[in-house]
């Protein structure tokens, strides 16, 4: 029988309103690289926090290296061997790669430190690793890449055999992808264990000898790589289940082209290329859902949509003009309605109060002001109160602040604000994310009042089945492209899934 | 619930209070160590400030451009912007209104309007400067508008006591002519001029202008949440750029009212740090318009009344700032005032 570095024993873990982790259970071999594997919101990333100590479970046990071990802060996970490499990087940028690793356990005397003995030792790590540092070197001169390999070199110094990699290569331009899998490949031959986070199966392939599939909140099954297939794992990943659960709409009246997206291109500061030549459709009368693992290029479309990014080329056209050179605020006026993802960050004054938050950036607009000038207090609160009321957000009244709300009324009051500003295209980014089923079923039906109401409607959203639900076409965004579009009523999840993760169905093992 | 958020605000509104007594207990530990009775020295302190109603004038008459410098922080602070240089604004300001005050002859009324305006421009201008480095070239607003103060100070030093020197052996200029100073409004030993009317004005056009009017909201929005005002489609540096000459334009007319009420001529250096107690005048009453009436009033008190603490018990009138420097650390240790607060109840 094999020896095991971790067995994790019927770990469960609720949240209010939600089992993140439901019973469980599997086992990592010593030695091994073993991905989790699992959608967004399947429970990955509360389980690793478990396992590291951030989040103690309710039930269930942790075994590290046959030792029952019961982890209350990162402190512990540590002293039991366990390390984490973040996906984002918890590096000081003005100190050099060795004064970065040793932080927390500096050599030398209480006093000095010994810089000398910190360089060697890290460097020392590094050769042995074959991570090529120049330890002396300041963080903040290093690419992405290197800085990555510095948070490696953290763990390594302090001495962990369980590295756990969280989306490691999600930060990765795709050219340096092998690169990464060698080190961990390297990191296993020296006997470390390794736990890798990825939904890129391809690199699941190519490294892992154990693949994990979670789905929400449990486990699907543990196989071997030499057994399975980007098919299976994907298969496992999504489910199969036939029914989707749609919502009742009317026939649908394709309409006339409300937003159309030319051949969009975008690269970011760091340099990589996140639209490459993006083309989407978006009628009156239809509810488009973009479907798409995190990171594909949604968040730079959204953003081009709203005219918060410049796209380096190409063309977004709104209701058969271009917008390119308008403004968010002109934008708006044109009538784009934008449910952005993070509601309290992007979305809502917290401190301001509901009526206030109503008719955030529409303040200028006569029916809330005079002259654009001067408040209309009493139109604002009279439209507080009505929408209050047609969109169920529950509240004492609506001049108490935003932030006093609960997440599903804070997130009624987005969702009714930019449908009361009658929009003909309403952007809804996340907009059920950590919402109840309650307050996420009504959010979908507004969703289809718009859309039945003739308006056109673009859903982004990382759950599948919630795009499925609600979609009368869905998109399918991979690597910056929209790689498909399909019905919604005949579409089939598992196919969807496939195109997502970028394989094609049937493709080979 | 209705009882727990009145005692929520009445906290909020204890905190700057717990923070003065602790100032004015520390403060009288340090008058005990230096061999005076503390009790003598605030009792001075206060007969000093408001012991007849000539002093209480005095202390009003004091307060004006404290408030204004307050009140100056406060628009700025609303945008997220930290106006630091509100001292060499209200300086340049004063300048300004003096230039006017002294060449520009016009008619009556009209002079003295032109005349404010004039000091308004000139704040404004001040402002200007950090405002479009932040706009254009994202430079820090605090980092600017501190460094700012000094080309500020010696550029007026250089005016009063250059090109513009009068007729005088004082570090000044010629006295303004008389159309361009303000009537005084109660008998003359009161000494109580107009600027503390324009003062008030001042005060209830922020407040309308922050609660009732879009560009307040919008302002207002952008301080406490640029990432959303951004995504509903304001513009986070139009809106700081606005109050930054808002706010200069506010520390011009405190320089100004100062210049044509008080000193009745452009003085070098006629600022004793006016600007600078704004900070934590608008600090500690949160940037409310009307709660700067009080917390000015209340270092109006502490500069007005020092000069009598001085002459009879003996204290420096020093001492005043060691007291509003204690003010400062217990306003940003709210935090902990409100830690202990929680955990008395």
């Amino acid at each position: 029988m094999a020896e095991y570095a971790i067995e994790l024993k019927g770990i469960t873990k609720r949240f209010p309103g939600v089992v993140a982790n439901n019973n469980i259970s599997f086992s990592v071999e010593k030695g091994e690289i073993h991905a989790l594997a699992g959608e967004n919101g399947a429970g990955k990333s509360t389980l690793m926090n478990i396992l590291f100590g951030l989040l103690v479970p309710d039930e269930g046990e942790i075994v590290i290296n046959g030792k029952v071990e019961k982890f209350s802060s990162p402190r512990d996970s540590n002293a039991a061997g366990i390390g984490m490499v973040h996906q984002h990087f918890m590096l000081i940028p003005k100190m050099s790669v060795m004064e970065n690793v040793i932080i927390g356990q500096e050599p030398g005397s209480s006093l000095k430190i010994d810089r000398q003995k910190g360089i060697e030792e890290v460097q020392a790590i590094s050769d042995r690793y074959e991570l090529n540092l120049d330890v002396t070197k300041r963080v903040g001169d290093l690419s992405v890449p290197e800085q990555q390999r510095v948070e490696i070199l953290k763990v390594l110094y302090r001495q962990a055999d369980i590295l756990i990699f969280d989306e490691p290569t999600a930060v990765l331009p795709p050219h340096l992808i092998d690169e990464f899998c060698d080190i961990l490949l390297s990191l296993k031959q020296k006997g470390k264990t390794i736990i890798f986070i990825s939904h890129k199966l391809a690199e699941v392939m190519k490294v892992s000898d154990h693949v994990t599939v979670i789905r929400r909140g449990e486990v699907i099954g543990t196989k071997a790589i030499c057994d399975t297939s980007i098919d299976d794992i994907t298969r496992m990943m999504v489910g199969h289940s036939v029914d989707t659960g749609r919502k009742a709409r009317s026939d649908i009246r394709p309409g006339k082209e409300v937003l159309t997206i030319k051949d969009l291109h975008y690269t970011n500061i760091e340099g990589n290329e996140k639209l490459k030549g993006l083309d989407l459709t978006v009628h009156e009368g239809e509810i488009v859902g973009i479907a798409g693992v995190d990171g594909n290029g949604q968040e730079e479309m959204e953003k081009c949509i709203l005219g918060l990014f410049k796209p380096d080329s190409g063309e977004i056209l709104f209701e058969g003009r271009n917008v390119n050179d308008l403004n968010v605020r002109q934008r708006r006026d044109m009538g784009l309605g934008y449910v952005a993802e993070d509601r309290q960050k992007e979305s809502l004054v917290l401190q301001y109060s509901v009526a206030y938050n109503l008719v955030l950036g529409q303040e200028e607009r006569p029916e809330y002001s005079k002259k654009g000038f001067w408040l209309k207090r009493n139109a604002i609160q009279e439209t507080a109160e009505r929408l209050a009321k047609d969109y169920d957000i529950r509240l004492a009244n609506v001049n108490v602040a935003a932030g006093t709300l609960s997440g599903g009324n804070q997130q009624k009051i987005v969702i009714a604000r930019e449908a009361n500003a009658d929009p003909s295209l309403y952007v809804a980014i996340q907009p059920t994310r950590g919402l109840d089923i309650g307050a996420a079923d009504s959010v979908q039906d507004t969703l289809i009042r718009l859309r039945d109401e003739n308006k056109a409607v673009l859903l982004i959203s990382m759950e599948l089945d919630e795009v499925l639900a609600v979609s009368d076409r869905i998109a399918v965004i991979f690597d910056g492209r929209i790689v498909a579009v399909v019905d919604a009523a005949t579409a089939d999840k598992e196919s969807i899934g496939y195109l997502m993760l970028g394989s094609r169905k049937g493709g080979e093992k | 619930m209705t009882s727990n958020k009145k005692r929520e605000i009445l906290q909020e509104l204890l905190i700057p209070v717990i923070a003065v007594v602790l100032s004015l207990l520390i403060g009288g530990i340090i008058i005990a160590l230096l061999g005076f009775n503390p009790f003598d020295a605030y009792g001075a302190l206060i007969q000093g400030s408001m012991g007849s109603l000539v002093s209480f004038t005095m202390t009003l008459k004091t307060s004006v451009p404290l408030i204004l410098a307050g009140l100056a922080v406060a628009v700025a602070f609303k945008s997220s912007a930290f106006n630091i240089g509100v001292e060499g604004q209200l300086m340049f300001g004063g300048l300004c209104a003096g230039l006017v005050g002294i060449y520009v002859p016009l008619p009556p009324g009209l002079h003295l309007v032109v005349t404010l305006l004039a000091g308004m421009l000139g704040g404004a201008l001040v402002a200007f400067f950090p405002a479009i480095l932040n706009t254009a070239c994202n430079v820090s607003v605090v980092i600017s508008t501190i460094m700012l103060n000094y080309v500020v100070q010696f550029f007026v030093q250089f005016c009063v006591m250059g090109p513009f020197h009068g007729d005088t052996s004082a570090p000044a200029t010629d006295p303004l002519l008389a159309s361009a100073t303000l009537p005084n409004i109660l008998p003359a030993r009161y000494q109580l001029n107009l600027g503390f009317i324009i003062m008030i004005l001042a005060v209830v056009l922020v407040y309308i202008f922050m609660n009732k009017t879009t560009k307040g909201y919008q302002l207002t929005a952008v301080g406490l949440n640029a990432t959303a005002s951004e995504f509903s489609g304001m513009s986070v540096k139009k809106n700081i750029f606005m109050a930054l000459l808002l706010s200069g334009a506010i520390a011009g007319l405190a320089g100004s009212i100062e210049v044509t009420g008080t000193l009745k001529r452009m003085v070098n250096g006629f600022s004793t740090g006016y600007g600078f107690s704004g900070i934590p005048i608008a600090l500690m009453a949160r940037n409310n318009p009307f709660a700067i009436i009080l917390t000015g009033f209340f270092f109006g008190m502490m500069r007005s009344g020092s000069f009598l603490m001085q002459a009879t018990v003996g204290v420096s009138s020093d001492m005043v700032g060691i007291i509003q420097g204690l003010v400062v650390v217990f306003i940003c240790l709210e935090n902990l005032i409100r830690y202990y607060m929680n955990r008395i109840k």
